[in-house]
């Protein structure tokens, strides 16, 4: 059984369609990634979070069990963090 | 006047940022090897490597004299297929301009798997000459010098020996497909052109416009903000 099929396994064992295993199981590997930082960061450093989150969203994205669009939105809201630091810092409001 | 200024460096920075983001995702990110399910069984080898692809036959093609059939979105390209009244096949990538498609066409020339280039046109001559049991691949290579994937035919799981038999009594199939690497998504023009105007493939349309959204709002405020500094009387 490959990494690919866990999602369908998981659906099959538990009468869930797929899309839904796929969100609960990337769910599960996020947290278990990103919390474990969070914790270690103790809300001082934002750059190791958002970087474990982007490479567990870039694993889960390339073993197919999240959509590439997850990756856009992500890649987004992340900018638009940026851009609204980067406007305050330039204006200095 | 500030919060403006705010506003627009705003609007450029996430515009900047959001293009120079999304070069660096892979494009393997966007999907993995789709399986063939839906065509009959042929060697495998000649089918590998496709991220996407259309197959169809004789009974695909519509139109007099010429008839032709018309796929879109393979590969996040638009594709013309051509079976001239010569009994030759055409293949062409359609050009876009904003989306619509006013006629331009780029023509792909058939390379077989000994490198040798057969031209726009293949015809059952070359194709009987190049395949071997029955089946062949092809390289296209369109007129601008980019690679349109692979163009694989096949009989060999027919009764009939001659491939223009099988076309007639459609049992001729033909597989075209592009690698990874071939797909309009690479390019990041396309993928933000593609973003802009919702063709984004396997991307819901609600999910795309949520994205589309606050990046086409970004670029009407920086529009709005360079034409209102250039107008001193506004």
């Amino acid at each position: 059984m490959g990494l690919e099929d866990i999602p369908q396994d998981f659906a099959d064992y538990f009468d869930i369609n797929l899309g839904s295993a796929q969100v609960i199981l990337s769910i599960a590997v996020m947290f278990a990634v990103v919390l474990p930082v969070m914790y270690l960061a103790k809300d001082k450093h934002q750059l190791p979070i958002i970087v474990s989150m982007f490479l567990v969203e870039s694993l889960l994205v390339g073993i197919g069990w999240l959509p590439f669009w997850i990756l856009i939105m992500t890649v987004a809201v992340t900018v638009m963090a940026i851009a609204l630091l980067g406007s305050k810092m330039v204006t200095g409001e | 006047m500030a919060s403006e200024l705010r506003g627009f460096v705003f609007a450029v920075s996430f515009i900047v940022f959001f293009s120079a983001f999304l070069t660096t995702i892979p494009a393997d990110f966007q999907g993995i090897e789709q399986e063939f399910d839906s065509i009959t069984p042929i060697d495998p080898v000649l089918l590998s490597g496709f991220d996407d692809y259309a197959n169809y036959s004789e009974s695909a093609f519509v139109g007099w004299p010429i008839p032709d059939y018309e796929y879109d979105s393979m590969g996040g390209y638009n594709w013309q297929a051509i079976y001239a009244s010569d009994n030759h096949f055409f293949l062409a990538r359609k050009v876009l301009w904003f989306g619509l498609w006013l006629g331009a066409k780029l023509f792909a020339d058939f390379i077989n798997e000994e490198g040798i280039n057969n031209g726009q046109s293949l015809s059952w001559a070359e194709i009987e000459a190049d395949a071997i049991d029955g089946t062949h691949r092809y390289n296209l290579e369109l007129e601008n010098g980019d690679s349109a994937g692979g163009f694989v035919v096949f009989w060999n799981i027919t009764e009939y020996p001659d491939p223009n038999d099988a076309w007639d009594n459609d049992e001729f199939y033909i597989v075209h497909g592009l690698g990874i690497g071939d797909s309009a998504t690479t390019n990041i023009g396309n993928l933000i052109i593609g973003l802009l105007f919702l063709q984004i493939p396997d991307v819901p349309a609600l999910v795309n416009i949520f994205i589309v959204v606050p990046i086409w709002a970004n670029v009407i405020y920086v529009l709005w903000f360079l034409i209102k500094e250039m107008i001193p009387f506004v």
